[in-house]
């Protein structure tokens, strides 16, 4: 049985008293290994401006399905995995901030790495998130996940 | 008959809205044409089109009360 959270939408950015909570939650016996992934906002340079932070948007209802289906794929394919969770920043996230949490416990350490990666690459491509960036100059882009490395 | 209209990333700064409802609209491709003379702009940005939640691929047709959401290039992480 794999114990998943419920709500992966967090309004601002990921604070590090989250990050400890997720990590002090998963103490059960049989959990052998934490892989933890986390994004940070990075401040990219544009057009000679500094990126100052990114405004994420959603559509929540779609966000709770996709993420049901990431997690039962990754579970799926690596039956080591005991606990997954995962918090997704909406709203304003400024730079040198978490955006992104993804945490995932295992009895043991090499199903944990590849898990944690897989479901970031999944996030990236089928979440339905959005991000409005923000530069010095008060100008925004809409950059996706198609051109990003 | 009215469908709900939900606009995302880009999409809401060309439209300056997130919500619209238009009425007698019977398929996805007539919501698509209804966008684009409405905002011409639109034209310029490639979106995948869910329906109820669920993203379908081409053709599909509409009830009312129906749901539709207008899902520019994902962006998560």
């Amino acid at each position: 049985m794999v114990t998943i959270n419920k709500d992966f939408l967090v309004t601002g950015s990921i604070t590090t008293l989250m990050v400890s909570e997720v990590i002090n939650a998963a103490n059960e016996s049989n959990i052998g290994a934490h892989s933890i992934f986390l994004g940070q906002i990075r401040s990219d340079i544009i057009n000679n401006q500094c990126v100052t932070g990114i405004e994420y948007s959603a559509y929540p209802e779609m966000v709770e399905a996709e993420m049901q289906k990431i997690t039962s794929i990754v579970t799926e394919k690596y039956n080591d995995v005991i606990k997954i969770h995962v918090l997704h920043s909406i709203g304003l996230v400024n730079c040198g901030e978490i955006s992104l949490l993804v945490f995932v416990g295992c009895g043991h350490r090499k199903q944990s790495f590849k898990a944690v990666e897989e479901i970031v690459e999944l996030i990236k491509e089928r979440l339905p998130v959005w991000k409005k960036e923000f530069l010095e100059d008060n100008s925004h882009n809409w950059p996706d996940n198609k051109t990003d490395r | 008959m009215k469908i709900n209209v939900l606009l995302f990333g880009i999409l809401t700064d060309i439209a300056g809205v997130s919500h619209i409802e238009i009425k007698d609209v019977e398929s996805v491709s007539a919501v698509k044409s209804w966008l684009w003379r409405n905002y011409p702009k639109s034209k310029d940005i490639d979106f995948q089109i869910a329906v109820n939640k669920k993203i379908i691929d081409g053709k599909a047709d509409l009830k009312n009360g129906d749901e539709v959401a207008l899902l520019p290039p994902f962006a998560g992480g």
